[in-house]
């Protein structure tokens, strides 16, 4: 069965359309990048999928479900943004997440704090910024989701983390699982990428298995995606 | 799920609260040591009674700053992405929201009780509160049934006022959440606006076509309730099918 299925999904905001009529279905055991230009829909297809939006038209699907507080609990989700209560700490954090979501695994994730020495008792507003983009994706790939939908995850992080956090995430997805990364810096994370969807203005311009694509353009997917969004 | 959102709630104001309310209770404690000792005048009394007064007034302001900051953080604000990620549905949001409001105004309103409660008890002599013990006895011995009952209808409608007076504020973000600027303005505008029609209203329609509006124990409920249910639905509303965190 399709982990996401979009049928005639549209978004608008007012006047503006962020997301026309698009058909996608993702398969699960998938590592799938979504790229495109700014404004090009990526955070509201996100969005859409995690029920922080409704659509204005058609439909979207996660597990054969509408998005609800069902379809949360197999959706682990990773916002482009800082998103955890400044107030608390990993272990008060941990305690939440272990609470709110059945899936929650407290011994991945301790065992990833750990290996970067983060301090348990360290509220988050006394973090340096990238320790919080860390202990959030940690907290996002300790869960055994079905769907994670990462937003811009490596986007304003070091190169030196940039490698940490494409290891933690190919190596903590469960083999059934669908990973959806939306990202600008195509070449850090082609290399793990199944898959790659190309957004352009609201609309689905290519669907592709990467190595395919690759192979027919002759091109790496980050090259690719420069000639077709060059300015 | 809803025991789970009021507790993290609770725990977010508790870190704010509790220390303001230990300060406001010793230092309630120390200017009625001070009565007593009959060291009442002088700079120290005089820091200690701003001093005092000031955390009275800022314990209120707090509590309310944080009944507010707890639903426009939480959820329409950078924290509303891992609110609206918990498999929760947005009612249980708001009503673990409304009830964390309803507990701490009430854990307010104790704190200033017994603020007053000890500088009462502590101030004065063994005689005077012997003879304040007496004086109360006898008021209670002439308190009967209806009385009580009067009083207890009265909280309970406080309670109700509270409850309304809540669900706007919140209605009010939600309102203002629908457009991207002039936030602030904009939800005051709508609860000033709100505000204004439902006195006009109480007054034209309830005042004037039911003489025993006052004593209609019922209405008073009513014209606090039906408000406060409007306003959750809008929120809820807003929130559910209209949301769009920045």
């Amino acid at each position: 069965m399709e982990t996401m299925l979009c049928e005639g999904l549209s978004k608008k905001y007012g006047r503006k359309t962020a997301l026309n009529r698009i058909n996608l279905k993702l398969e699960e055991g998938r590592i799938i990048g979504l790229v495109g230009p700014n404004g090009s829909g990526k955070t509201t297809l996100i969005k859409l999928a995690s029920r922080l939006l409704v659509p204005t038209e058609g439909t979207i699907k996660i597990c054969g479900e509408e998005p609800s507080e069902n379809t949360k609990a197999l959706v682990s989700y990773l916002p482009d943004r800082s998103f955890l209560p400044d107030w608390m700490n990993c272990e008060e954090l941990m305690e939440m997440y272990g609470d709110f979501f059945t899936d929650f695994d407290r011994e991945r994730a301790l065992g990833m704090l750990d290996n970067l020495h983060i301090d348990l008792g360290m509220p988050i507003k006394k973090m340096s910024k990238g320790t919080v983009d860390k202990v959030q994706l940690i907290l996002t790939m300790s869960r055994h989701a079905r769907l994670y939908l990462l937003d811009e995850p490596i986007a304003g992080v070091d190169p030196a983390s940039r490698d940490y956090i494409l290891n933690t995430i190919i190596s903590n997805y469960d083999e059934q699982a669908t990973v959806l990364i939306s990202t600008h810096l195509i070449s850090d994370v082609e290399s793990v990428l199944d898959e790659v969807i190309f957004l352009k203005e609201g609309e689905i311009y290519l669907h592709r298995n990467s190595d395919e694509l690759r192979e027919e353009t002759g091109k790496s997917i980050d090259e690719y995606f420069r000639e077709v969004f060059r300015c | 799920m809803l025991g789970k959102l009021v507790k993290y709630d609770f725990k977010a104001v508790a870190k704010i609260m509790v220390p303001i309310y230990l300060v406001l209770i010793v230092l309630s404690a120390v200017f009625a040591l001070l009565l007593r000792m009959r060291l009442d005048n002088g700079i120290i009394f005089t820091l200690l009674s701003t001093a005092l007064s000031t955390t009275m007034i800022g314990s209120g302001i707090g509590t309310l700053f944080c009944i507010a900051s707890r639903f426009n953080k939480g959820l329409l604000k950078n924290e509303g992405y891992l609110s609206f990620a918990l498999p929760v549905r947005t009612s249980t949001h708001i009503l673990a929201k409304l009830i964390n409001a309803v507990i701490w105004s009430v854990t307010e309103g104790a704190a200033l009780f017994v603020s007053i409660f000890l500088i009462v008890v502590i101030a004065s002599s063994s005689a005077e509160l012997v003879q304040m013990f007496r004086e109360l006895m006898d008021f209670f011995g002439l308190i009967d049934k209806d009385i009580i009952l009067g009083i207890l209808n009265a909280l309970s409608i406080m309670v109700t006022e509270l409850i309304a007076s809540i669900c706007l504020i919140y209605a009010g973000y939600a309102v203002a959440h629908l457009f991207d600027r002039h936030k602030t303005l904009i939800m005051a505008g709508f609860i000033l606006t709100v505000i204004v029609l439902r006195s006009t209203i109480v007054s034209e329609v309830l005042y004037n076509n039911y003489l025993d509006f006052l004593d209609n124990q019922f209405l008073w409920y009513l014209q606090s309730l039906i408000p406060a249910a409007l306003y959750l639905v809008l929120t809820w509303y807003i929130l559910d099918r209209r949301l769009n965190l920045e």
